[in-house]
């Protein structure tokens, strides 16, 4: 019964670091995706008018946003950094 | 008032003080005091000579002229840094376990130790970064013109940048070169670019809190006001803002400076976990006050006025006179930080790649003095820094600060954005080749040159107006901003696709067309397996002695490092003093020691020539030869390992079993014999107590039962006897008494031991007189017990009147068979399977004395004999068979 526990966390614990390892390939495609596509227009609601302001708080709310998911990322990962 | 003299002398004072912190930093690195500048902030901050004072001045003007374009030049970074885990730590990797000291040593170093490409991306490096260093210049003198406009005694700019120039190579000089080992942190550096670092950050967070809450009525009103001023078109999410995201995405990467900062000088991967969201996070914060500045710039300064200064103008304007004092070192900060790293990576890369080649090849014949190559190393490399310096000058005087700022910037992006091809595949393309590098450099060099960077001059360099505007030799398919007819309106845009599509075509269609050679296959292998299983190489220590190598060690590392090193070689191959042996390994350590100073091409040559060897050894070859060799070994091997602990995990279940069954055995076993024990035990109780307590019992029944306990004590007796018999013939502790004896005398001794118990009974026995012939080597008492057990088995469960049992015997050289049959009523075949087991009582239920234990141990005894004795199926009565070895003794015998 033991072995089976001991077997379940190990491969747990594989799954967890892999799904770490594919959300720090997904985040710069998300950020890609966020930043470089026109996407940005489904946001501001670009009329014709400037949509600086719009843009502007987009672009930098974005870059808050991966700013924030690369913090925890790094502390998720260091670990595994630190092994090696 | 803030005077030139004041602006002059707050630039000493602060150069003064990096100075001393630099000097400071030196000295606790060699106190080993390096917890703080080991910390993963100072690498984030050193990072951060990304920004220059093309940003901090720059990104205000691109901002009022250009909208939202500038934060292109963030937003590559910092995708960049978020998907670390990916390229950043590879090369990380690969920077530390190669011993890589520039970006140059890091091409060559993948494709084959090729000194060639460690030369031509040195050259684009310099041409490319020459530019960047006299915007540098060029910002700095702008912003010290700013506090000279109303003095007629200032320094003219050329003066100022001159002295600028002489005082950041004077700074380099003393901190870049203290060390020739490129690989070794220049702690000093690092240190007073991190101060650096913060300095511009608080100068611009100031300069941007004062603008929004000072200035303005906070950020409502900038944003409002930013709606009429700023430029109509967003400039955000077109063809150019990819391009500029993609160019600041390689540049981070590709720029020498910054390879240095992020690879050459990190200390370990972890650092560049915490810099993967502290350095967006910087850059974010950087960014943060562009806008509102750009803004109110536009707003309160006349018009006309210079945007890429309104960091300084806004504050000056308002007559805030410490702010702007602020604001300055920030710009001066930014610029100084960034000439340095860059003249420190160009240098490193000249004298490695450039230099000292070159006088290798000059001096390869004689044998020159101890430490020269230091010296020569660190001498090309303070002139290398001084030469860096004056073309940037020369460059800076020569274009005159023509063109706006921040387009040299993105020229020079572009131009050192070749090599990314190359590197990138290079870490992921086994099959990248050092031709296809090469072409794929070459190739999108020319294009560079020849669609952005010569028309940058406008028609005063190499292009004359006509060919710009008509093409090269008047063929309107080469215009240099129209190739092919291809009208792209932004020259940038134009230039990078163009360079990169054919760069990149170059590369790939030479890599598959030429085959690497055995070195570039070993590199390839180091680079894109550096997190896998690393190959072992092989190379064999030839005529190579440790002498020649300490002397060349000497020469590349000084003498107390080299003495250090083979010491504690020798040390480690259990030496107590004396030279280490030149083993194949400590040749390959002494490699990667000496490319940590001179770089993996120079490296390789030099061990190559004393150690004889320039091309890969067999070993080396088999080694690379096949991976996929190696791969489908290691799967094999994967897959016999899983059979094998299949195979165990069946044993180990078997094993189980029969340990499970024995102990059931056991328990049966226990049983029974206390069930035998007590039959007799119980009727000699009971008959004893009649004699003893029956005082008038008669003499007749008195014999009558003292002869009934006298019988079943020897019944227990015999069964107690056999049960100690078997036990110590199954623990295998029998003592054989082995002697010769004739087997027919053997047998004739069993059969009169046997009739003994039956006198009354006639019996038949025939014996061929083959047996009186032969002669056994064996414990002869216990074979007659065997042959006893079985003649008087087969008298006693015989039913006819005259019993019969007949003996045959057969021989082969290894062992003697005789047979034993009976004319009795044989053995049922579900007996078949238990006669030999303990306790065996037979289902046909013929009554006997025994109580099952005879044929085990007859069975015991022959396996302690080496043979074995078997149940024979026949159809008349029971057949037994006896397999006697016959060791070389007992055919002497014969």
């Amino acid at each position: 019964m033991s072995e089976d526990t001991s077997f379940d966390n190990v491969d747990k614990r594989n799954r967890s670091n892999r799904k770490k390892r594919e959300i720090a390939l997904i985040l710069p495609i998300i950020g890609t995706f966020l930043l470089l596509t026109p996407i940005v227009k489904v946001f501001t609601k670009d009329d014709g008018n400037s949509s600086l302001i719009t843009t502007l708080l987009f672009i930098f709310g974005v870059w808050a946003l991966l700013i924030a998911a690369a913090y925890f990322l790094s502390r998720a990962l260091a670990p595994e950094i630190r092994e090696k | 008032m803030l005077t030139f003299n004041i602006v002059a002398g707050i630039c000493l004072a602060y150069v003064a003080i990096l100075f001393g912190v630099a000097a400071l930093a030196e000295q606790w690195a060699q106190k080993n005091k390096m917890t703080f500048l080991k910390s993963p902030i100072v690498y984030t901050l050193s990072i951060s000579v990304y920004c220059t004072a093309w940003t901090f001045y720059g990104a205000v003007g691109s901002a009022a002229r250009n909208g939202l374009e500038f934060l292109a030049i963030y937003v590559g970074p910092t995708l960049v840094f978020v998907g670390w885990w990916w390229l950043l730590r590879k090369l990380v990797r690969i920077g530390r376990t190669q011993r890589i000291t520039s970006i140059a040593d890091l091409i060559s170093s993948r494709y084959g130790k090729s000194n060639l490409l460690a030369v031509v991306v040195t050259l684009l490096a310099v041409i490319g970064t020459t530019p960047y260093i006299a915007l540098q210049l060029q910002s700095l003198t702008l912003s010290f013109a700013v506090f000279t406009e109303n003095n007629a005694n200032a320094p003219s700019p050329a003066i100022t940048a001159l002295l600028i120039a002489i005082g950041l190579a004077a700074f380099t000089v003393v901190f870049g070169t203290r060390n020739l080992d490129a690989n070794e942190r220049h702690h000093g550096v690092v240190t007073a670019i991190a101060l650096e670092a913060v300095v511009k950050l608080i100068a611009l967070l100031a300069v941007g809190i004062f603008v929004v809450w000072f200035v303005a009525d906070g950020p409502k009103d900038i944003l409002q006001n930013a709606e009429e001023i700023m430029p109509k078109d967003t400039g955000v999410f077109n063809s150019r803002w990819v391009t500029l995201t993609f160019l600041s995405a390689t540049a981070i990467i590709c720029l020498p400076r910054m390879f240095q900062v992020v690879v050459v000088e990190n200390d370990a991967e972890s650092h560049l976990a915490t810099a993967s969201w502290a350095f967006p996070l910087y850059l974010f914060l950087m960014c943060l006050f562009v806008v509102p500045i750009a803004v109110v710039g536009q707003e309160i300064l006349p018009e006309g006025s210079n945007p890429d200064l309104f960091v300084l103008t806004v504050p000056l304007a308002m007559g805030q006179e410490s702010i702007a004092a602020l604001a300055f070192l920030g710009g001066f900060s930014s610029a100084t930080s960034m000439v340095i790293v860059a003249a420190i990576a160009l240098s490193t890369m000249v004298s490695n790649h450039i230099v000292l080649p070159l006088w290798l090849y000059r001096t390869h014949a004689r044998n020159p003095e101890s430490d020269d190559v230091r010296s020569i190393l660190l001498r090309s490399r303070r002139i290398s820094i001084a030469g860096i310096l004056a073309l940037g000058y020369f460059y800076y005087r020569f274009t005159g600060g023509t063109s706006a700022l921040a387009s040299i910037g993105l020229i020079a992006f572009l131009g050192i954005a070749q090599v990314l091809p190359a590197l990138f595949f290079g870490l992921f393309w086994k099959n990248a080749s050092r031709s296809g590098a090469l072409a794929g450099i070459l190739v999108g060099f020319t294009i560079w040159a020849y669609t952005l960077f010569l028309p940058s001059f406008g028609d005063s360099f190499l292009l004359s107006k006509d060919t710009i505007e008509n093409g090269l030799f008047g063929l309107s398919a080469l215009r240099p901003q129209a190739l092919l007819g291809v009208e792209i309106e932004d020259p940038l845009v134009h230039a990078v696709f163009w360079s990169m599509c054919l760069n990149l075509f170059a590369f790939v269609s030479v890599s598959l067309f030429t085959s690497p050679k055995p070195l570039e296959n070993l590199q390839a292998l180091e680079f894109t397996n550096v997190f896998g299983r690393t190959s072992q190489r092989h190379m064999p220590s030839q005529i190579t002695t440790s002498d020649d190598l300490f002397i060349l060690a000497q020469r590349i590392l000084g003498r107390t490092e080299a003495g250090r090193l083979f010491e504690a070689k020798a040390k480690e191959q259990g030496k107590p003093s004396g030279l280490p042996d030149p083993t194949s390994e400590f040749i390959i350590t002494l490699e990667r020691e000496f490319a940590g100073s001179v770089g993996a091409a120079t490296a390789h040559a030099m061990v190559g020539q004393i150690s004889g060897r320039d091309t890969v050894s067999v070993e080396e070859l088999i080694a690379v030869a096949d991976e996929t060799a190696q791969v489908m070994e290691y799967s094999a091997r994967l897959e016999k390992q899983s059979k094998e602990l299949a195979a165990t995990a069946k044993q180990l279940r078997r094993a189980n079993n029969k340990l499970t069954k024995l102990s059931q055995q056991k328990d049966d076993f226990l049983s029974q014999v206390s069930h035998e024990l007590r039959t007799p035990m119980t009727s000699i109780r009971s008959f004893s107590a009649i004699l003893m307590n029956d005082g008038e019992i008669d003499r007749k029944q008195f014999a009558h039962f003292s002869s009934i306990i006298n019988d079943e004590s020897q019944r227990l007796t015999r069964i107690l006897d056999d049960i100690l018999d078997l036990s110590f013939l199954e623990s295998g502790k029998v003592k054989l008494n082995l002697e010769n004896r004739n087997l027919g005398k053997l047998i004739e001794q069993s059969i009169t031991a046997s009739q003994t118990a039956f006198d009354t009974k006639e019996i038949k026995v025939n014996i061929p007189t083959a047996f009186q012939k032969i002669t056994l080597f064996t414990d002869a008492d216990r074979l007659a017990q065997v042959f006893i057990n079985l003649i008087t088995n087969a008298i006693k469960y015989n039913d006819k009147d005259v019993p019969v049992i007949d003996f045959s015997v057969a021989e082969t050289v290894k062992a003697l068979t005789v047979t034993i049959s009976d004319n009795g009523p044989g053995v049922s075949e579900a007996d078949q399977e238990i006669i030999f087991e303990k306790f065996s009582k037979l289902s046909s239920g013929a009554s006997s004395s025994g109580v099952g234990l005879g044929l085990s141990i007859c069975a015991e005894i022959m396996r302690n004999l080496g043979g074995d004795v078997v149940f024979t199926p026949s159809k008349t009565g029971a057949m037994f068979t006896v397999t006697i070895p016959r060791t070389s003794k007992s055919r002497d015998a014969r």
